[in-house]
């Protein structure tokens, strides 16, 4: 097995990391517009919702819509599973560099 | 999500994968950026607030020093306060709704529920002022010592007590370093305590400055956050 196979490879992506990262960064308990994470990543809304889309779908973040038409709102977090899943990541990371 | 349905099928040009070395510099430098993007804790507000406290103290040390008996500082020495004090705390709204644009929650509506009583608080010191003035206390009393060293301390206290709960322990710092230096000074008399708030204010509040500058330059901000969150 190669070194970075430990790693998961949902996150192992730039894209993915970033996002996870970013929402990382936000206080427990609190989310994020789409659109402010999508200028704090400088994404396009299709790369990004595609992201979303794979981490959503493993249960590492949340999405919520709320209100209609021009006035809707996604709002975005990261799970407790996705914060689990990004310090595990940051530790197999750290014990590959390590290794080194 | 926002995003128009065709979206769904675009090209996600950045879903390569990385050599461990690359991921770890990406980890670093997303964590960095997302925290000064995401935090109202700017190196650069804390030496505007350093030139305000220095310019407002000061002016009214300069306005009101070698009165005899004390008397308070000129009502134009007021005024431009006022207006000081009004633009410095336009400044930090604009900065705090800037980092927080986009973001709800917890953290959110905990700020909203803190500036009640910091809002009462400060209004309080100025209501107690008022009382001071009808029960006949001195000028020296009401417009200098009191004046000068009270909001310090309601504030002090009240960053004190916030950080303690969240085991900010710089912030807790800085909240005690205000109460102490506002109670010390107090010992100054009523026109120079203004003068040693000045200069200790401004230094305080420097020192503020350059801690946010080296954390944001050396990122462990962001790694004491991931720390905090068991990511590191």
């Amino acid at each position: 097995m190669a070194p970075d196979e430990a790693l998961d490879p949902l996150i192992h992506t730039p894209a993915r990391l970033r996002i996870l990262v970013t929402l990382a960064a936000l206080p427990e308990g609190d989310v994020v517009s789409f659109t402010r994470l999508q200028s704090l990543l400088d994404l396009t809304a299709g790369n990004l919702i595609t992201h979303l889309r794979k981490l959503e779908d493993a249960g590492y973040l949340s999405s919520e819509k709320s209100g209609n038409g021009t006035a809707s709102r996604t709002s975005i977090a990261l799970t407790r599973r996705g914060r689990i899943a990004l310090g595990e990541y940051t530790a197999t990371l750290r014990g590959l560099l390590d290794g080194v | 999500m926002n995003a128009q349905p065709n979206d769904h099928h675009a090209t996600t040009h950045e879903d390569y994968s990385l050599d461990p070395r690359e991921a770890a510099g990406l980890l670093e430098r997303s964590q960095r950026e997302a925290q000064r993007k995401l935090t109202s804790d700017k190196p650069a507000l804390s030496v505007f607030s350093a030139l305000v406290v220095l310019a407002v103290y000061g002016s009214i040390w300069s306005s009101s020093r070698g009165h005899h008996p004390y008397s308070g500082p000129s009502l134009t020495v007021v005024g431009m306060v006022y207006i000081l004090v009004a633009v410095a705390a336009l400044v930090s709204m604009a900065v705090y709704l800037r980092a927080t644009a986009g973001v709800s929650g917890r953290s959110r509506r905990e700020a909203r529920s803190m500036s009640i009583p910091f809002v009462v608080a400060v209004v309080g010191v100025y209501v107690f002022d008022g009382a001071l003035k009808y029960d006949g206390f001195s000028p020296s009393i009401v417009y200098g010592v009191f004046d000068a060293a009270a909001p310090w301390l309601v504030v002090g206290a009240f960053l004190a007590g916030h950080a303690a709960a969240k085991e900010d322990w710089w912030k807790v710092a800085g909240g005690v370093a205000m109460m102490v230096v506002a109670a010390g000074s107090a010992f100054a008399g009523p026109a120079n305590v203004w003068g040693v708030l000045a200069i200790a204010g401004c230094l305080l509040l420097l020192a503020q400055g350059v801690l946010r500058f080296r954390w944001q330059q050396t990122g462990s901000m962001a790694r004491s956050t991931a720390l905090r969150q068991g990511l590191l």
